[in-house]
């Protein structure tokens, strides 16, 4: 079997070159049947990688550990589906799975109908420029990383999958970060056709706009269950870190994020074309260096990537995409002159560019941030860090003054708004902010930035119910539906703007779980002898069964179930685990989570002494005082939340609705 | 004032906010990266200074009062030592030559008052996928 995927791989290699080439020649020549099939070409590398693909979960799942990809992160005890999520536990694996995601993603848009003119011409560039990337991974799972390579030495069994990797997260968190990541490389590919072509219109644009939220999506979804991952298995008591591979992820987003709005401006008013051409080679080259990050080890990070060679190819890669890119956009300067200029300081367009700005500024720098140890040290010759700290301070007050544009920006006009058109829109949710803030104010919120973040949420929220207030109500003016149907075809009849409501939504549902939970986080440890309790916030626990062990096949389970209170209101028990892998050195912690929408209690068993380990995996009693480290955080469920709503939401922009003769005018409120 | 103008002054006032924003946070939340070597070496000049610093920990002098949530014990590196106290939790693996990241500030008495320590990954895992890439 592992012949088959290493021959699939060779010829993988064979085939995107051939098809670059072939499309090259079949431009050039304007043959048609060259084209045709170069676009053969793109399906084989598909269906190539596929089997390559198939061929390693096949691998992995029978345990063939012949294969030193095998032997390195399964073991033959492993449950099939962490055996199969093995897949990516490596940098082959994960390289082979984003040539898999990109081989995939490239045959489905060289397949696709295009519109007569415009888009067909753009297609086969489009597909040479997304096997030209694939080419670079071809390349790398073939030469520098190839899952197949046979065991150096005999392997009775495999080492086993890192015990952090077992959860549900493995599955779910790097596939969709992928699938976000290559998603990227679509729009990217159009963009540089639309420059290599001189069309640079707003064409590109609108061909990619689903490819472009799809990517989003995808990477919105991977890293938020990224967090929650985090959360529930690092055991420190949050879900972000700023650590250098969680910014990594990041930082696409937010230029994505950018992206995805400025391009509304290009299509509208015909504005902002260099900037979106700069913003999605940023993105797609973040994507790039997102993996170079999780992949080569140069930045200390507490998920564990080794040291690797890889990183050189990666950087001549980056090197090489934004040289050429560069080279194209400033050698077609001209064409990308806008043709609109702003017209007002308050208006729509002046709010789209300040949420540009502070995206990217954010983007900026948690970049430098991060990069801040290599920087220094280049610089200086002091390697100087930068922590936590110091990306909350420059991101929180960006991140709130973002939210309150999502409120502000739907309440203005297009090109310009007038002071009168202001008061009037602002007027009624102003009041409601205004009262919202005195009354959480009395309420007991105190802290500054909390009593801001809520207050802004609470804006947005107030607009946006205005918003669809004001469309239902002009919708049942004109059309005399009742007030449900009236309701459900607005949404309907304007998916983009009210997918976008949703997703706004979804923003401030986060806002408010982000801002609970680390402002009134409340935290505790103790050491408690058998039957004493401790008081963390409101909860009471108590040590009553002293610790106990469970002894399984391939691990030891060292637990307790604490018995949990809020008030006088008895809430059960509450398991809290340390488990000792015969694959791990070091205990791995499996934490106590009791949770709802107000809050989470979160349980760390946080040590208990040798003499206490060993007697109880001898199944006596333990004697000495247990530590339990303790976090009440709350809100946390409503990041979690925000994430469906924000699935929810970006879905149904996406979806193809009915064609519609005119187009929606997505301006500020009319009367 | 022209409109351009004005949207130029607006951009400008932003981008002056953003770049307030990231020096400032540098300046309070920048920690030196030092070698335990250099650490003793600048001695009272880094007092109070944020710094992180990595070793490797001395087995034999780890003391752990879960009474208190208390950790002392020592790290060493190229045969130089450095005392650290941590008022927290033993972290999983803190056995005799891990290689820990502390985070914290050099008291005046020399001891170093770690706010956080990080454990590098331990396991055999980083060591295999560094074998796995030569190879």
């Amino acid at each position: 079997m592992a012949e088959i995927g290493y021959l699939a791989l060779l010829f993988a290699l064979l085939v995107t070159l051939y098809s670059i080439i072939a499309y090259i020649l079949g431009i050039k020549n304007d043959n048609k049947r060259l084209l045709a099939s170069a676009r053969g070409g793109v399906l084989s590398l598909a269906v190539l990688t596929t089997v390559a693909s198939g061929s390693l979960v096949y691998l992995l799942l029978t345990s063939d550990f012949s294969v030193e990809y095998v032997a390195h992160y399964t073991s033959s005890y492993l449950p099939p589906v962490y055996k199969a999520a093995a897949f990516w536990a490596g940098n082959a694996g994960s390289l082979l799975l984003w040539l898999w995601v990109l081989a995939v993603i490239a045959a489905i848009v060289a397949y696709s109908r295009p519109k007569r003119g415009q888009e067909e011409e753009m297609l086969p560039y489009v597909s040479m420029i997304l096997m030209i990337v694939a080419l670079f991974f071809t390349y790398l799972v073939n030469f520098v990383a190839n899952p197949f390579e046979p065991a150096a030495k005999y392997y009775a069994d495999g080492y086993g999958l890192n015990p952090l990797l077992q959860n549900p997260g493995m599955i779910i968190h790097p596939t969709t970060l992928y699938i976000g990541y290559v998603g990227f490389t679509v729009p990217y590919a159009y963009a540089m056709t639309a420059l290599i072509l001189r069309k640079t219109g707003d064409a590109w644009i609108k061909v990619t706009r689903r490819w472009t939220l799809f990517a989003w999506l995808f990477l919105s979804i991977g890293i938020i269950y990224g967090a929650q991952w985090a959360y529930v298995e690092l055991g420190w008591g949050g879900y972000w870190a700023w650590d250098p591979v969680e910014n990594a992820s990041l930082l696409p987003w937010l230029t994505g994020t950018a992206f995805l709005h400025s391009v509304m401006i290009q299509e509208r008013k015909g504005m902002l074309k260099v900037w979106n051409i700069m913003l999605i080679l940023v993105t797609f080259l973040l994507t790039i260096f997102g993996t170079f990050l999780t992949r080569s080890g140069i930045l200390q990070s507490v998920h564990a990537f080794g040291d690797s060679n890889l990183g050189t190819y990666f950087l001549v890669f980056m090197g090489a995409l934004l040289a050429v890119s560069l080279f194209l956009a400033l050698d077609r300067l001209p064409l990308l002159r806008d043709q609109n200029q702003f017209e007002s300081v308050l208006s729509k367009e002046s709010s789209f560019l300040l949420n540009n700005l502070l995206l990217v500024g954010s983007a900026f720098a948690v970049f430098f941030g991060t990069m801040y140890p290599l920087i220094s040290e280049a610089v200086t010759g002091d390697k100087v860090s930068v922590q936590a700290p110091f990306f909350n301070t420059v991101n929180v007050p960006i991140g709130i003054v973002l939210v309150a544009l999502i409120g502000v920006c739907p309440l203005i006009a297009w090109k310009r708004a007038t002071l009168r058109n202001l008061v009037v829109n602002f007027l009624v949710p102003f009041i409601a902010t205004v009262i919202f803030a005195v009354a959480a104010y009395l309420y007991g919120i105190r802290h500054l930035a909390a009593l801001v973040s809520y207050t802004v949420s609470a804006f947005v929220v107030f607009t946006i119910i205005l918003e669809v207030y004001h469309g239902v109500r002009v919708r049942r003016k004109m059309t005399g539906e009742g007030l449900l149907t009236a309701f459900g075809r607005l949404f309907t009849r304007n998916r983009r703007r009210y997918g976008g409501y949703l997703v706004h939504l979804a923003v401030v549902m986060m806002v408010v779980g982000i801002t609970g939970s680390s402002v009134y986080k409340v935290e505790g440890t103790a050491s408690l002898d058998k039957g004493e309790s401790m008081q963390v916030g409101d909860y009471t626990l108590t040590f009553d069964e002293g610790l106990k062990a469970t002894i399984e096949p391939h691990k030891a389970v060292i637990y307790t179930d604490l018995v949990v209170s809020k008030g006088d209101q008895a809430l059960g028990r509450l398991r809290t685990a340390k488990e000792a892998h015969h694959n791990a050195e070091s205990l791995i912690t499996e934490v106590g989570v009791k949770g709802g929408l107000r809050e989470d209690l979160f349980v760390i068993l946080a040590g208990f002494s040798e003499r206490d380990y060993r007697a109880v995996l001898e199944g006596r009693p333990s004697q000495d005082p247990v530590t339990f480290k303790v976090f009440v955080n709350p809100l946390v469920a409503w990041f979690w939340l925000g994430e469906y709503v924000l699935i929810l939401g970006t879905l149904f922009a996406m979806w193809p609705g009915r064609r519609l003769k005119a187009p929606v005018t997505a301006g500020g409120m009319k009367r | 004032m022209s409109k351009k103008t004005k949207i130029t002054l607006g951009v400008l006032v932003i981008l002056a906010a953003l770049g307030y924003l990231m020096v400032s946070g540098f300046s309070q939340f920048s920690a030196y990266y030092l070698t335990i070597e250099e650490v003793l070496a600048k001695g009272d000049s880094i007092y109070g200074d944020p710094l992180r610093v990595s070793g490797k920990v001395i087995g034999d002098s780890v003391q752990w009062d879960p009474e208190k949530v208390l950790l002392k014990f020592k790290v060493q590196e190229n045969g130089k030592t450095l005392s650290v106290v941590h008022n927290g939790v033993r972290p999983d693996n803190f056995d005799d030559g891990q290689g820990v990241i502390l985070e914290g500030t050099l008291r005046e008495d020399g001891v170093f008052q770690a706010d956080s320590i990080l454990v590098q990954c331990p396991s055999k895992y980083e060591a295999m996928e560094e074998g796995n890439d030569s190879g």
